[in-house]
């Protein structure tokens, strides 16, 4: 039976002997077990870190690390959280979150033999540091001070909360309104209220594009005052004669009223105008022999 | 000199790339109920003149090395043999023999 990783045949108190020893070798070892002549500079570096005490308890930023490697990880998480006390934030302990495990079967071979394949993993691991009432000022030194001094195959993640005066959200809105506002997205929104209720979201760019050639088609079928009336309001209620350009003969108004008698050389209009006077469906038309072997089964059917 | 179908998928991605605005445009028009029936007809045959390339869907992740098509580990980039080879060469950062 295979042993997990996690649980020991070992007794707890083997267990706690094992990790005493392990904890005096590692840099930070209990305040306790330091000797008495060391000097109060290399206590900062060598004993526990210093736990600054929270105020107001108020979360003011989150420093997630991420690692393939844990030693490193701990070694940095534990070097942030003493650059933390060294400028006086209130800081958590280490957190550790849970380990993340991809894992990867791939053949062993390049070719065929799906029996024996091979299993590969990559774990990730992560630790959270969590600041707590401090200026934000500050903790932007500190992790201007962290990326100075970051280390090989440790990601950082900083997470920052701001606090704002109450009204914000009105001042916010007023500048918007303005037209001052230096969020885009938001100054977008304002200014385009108008739109067509199925239409789908699509990017500025797009759209701005697609009005182009929109005005572009509204030319060759129908005027430009069409194009206006069609964008603006749901219902075009008038119809208006349209000025033809060039040779070809284009069907009156995009409303469809009356079935056309004039016929025109594009495909398009052979395509469109049937759809648009309502002579046509979109549904494929069938041949006559098609017809008659769907007309046969139907009456079999009926009977 | 890379093989054909690498040639293949690297055009596309770049006549997409080139063509992704003008035909998202085209297909807005297309899907758009409230414009009139002439403009999405019309906007439909624009489409469709478009060059076969211009699809996103004719993108398809090839391996960095060898450029196979199929078993492309996303991650990696790689297809599933290279992969073993550089994971137990210990090229890839972070990745192990999994035993549990």
């Amino acid at each position: 039976m295979m042993l997990s990783p996690l649980k020991s045949t070992l007794s707890r108190n083997t267990l706690n002997a094992v990790k005493a020893a392990s904890v005096a070798t590692r840099s930070h070892s209990a305040q306790a077990k330091l000797p008495e002549t060391m000097s109060p500079e290399d206590r900062l570096v060598y004993g526990e870190p210093v736990q600054i005490p929270t105020t107001h308890n108020i979360t003011v930023a989150h420093l997630h690390l991420r690692s393939y490697v844990p030693q490193q990880l701990e070694f940095f998480a534990d070097f942030a959280r003493r650059a933390a006390a060294a400028l006086e934030m209130p800081c958590s302990g280490v957190i550790p979150l849970p380990v993340q495990t991809s894992k990867w079967t791939v053949n062993k071979s390049p070719f065929v033999q799906k029996k024996a394949q091979e299993t590969f993993e990559r774990k990730t691991h992560k630790r959270l540091l969590a600041i707590k009432d401090t200026h934000p000022d500050v903790v932007r030194r500190w992790v201007q001070f962290l990326n100075q001094n970051s280390l090989a195959g440790v990601g950082m993640r900083v997470t920052v909360w701001e606090n704002e005066e109450l009204g914000v959200g009105q001042k916010r809105l007023e500048k918007v309104k303005k037209g001052e506002s230096r969020n885009r997205s938001v100054a977008e929104m304002m200014s385009s209220q108008d739109g067509s209720d199925n239409a789908q979201e699509v990017s500025k760019d797009v759209k701005a594009v697609a009005d182009q050639l929109l005005a572009e088609m509204m030319k060759d079928i129908g005027g430009q005052e069409e194009v206006a009336q069609d964008l603006k309001a749901k219902d075009t209620s008038s119809k208006k004669e349209n000025s033809s350009q060039g040779t070809k003969k284009e069907p009156s108004s995009s409303k469809p009223v009356e079935t056309e008698d004039q016929p025109t050389e594009s495909i398009v209009a052979d395509v469109v105008e049937p759809l648009v006077s309502g002579a046509a469906t979109l549904e494929p038309k069938l041949s006559d022999a098609v017809e008659k072997a769907v007309a046969e089964t139907a009456t079999k059917s009926d009977k | 000199m890379p093989r054909a179908r690498i040639i293949r998928d690297m055009k596309a991605r770049a006549t997409v790339a080139s063509s992704e605005v003008v035909r998202q445009a085209f297909r807005y028009l297309t899907h758009n109920t409230t414009l009139p029936a002439k403009v999405r007809a019309q906007a439909q045959l624009q489409l469709n003149a478009f060059p076969r390339d211009a699809r996103p869907t004719a993108i398809h992740n090839r391996c960095l090395e060898t450029g196979r098509g199929r078993g492309v580990l996303r991650a990696f980039r790689l297809c599933r043999f290279q992969f073993r080879l550089k994971a137990l060469e210990g090229e890839l950062p972070g990745v192990r023999k999994s035993t549990w």
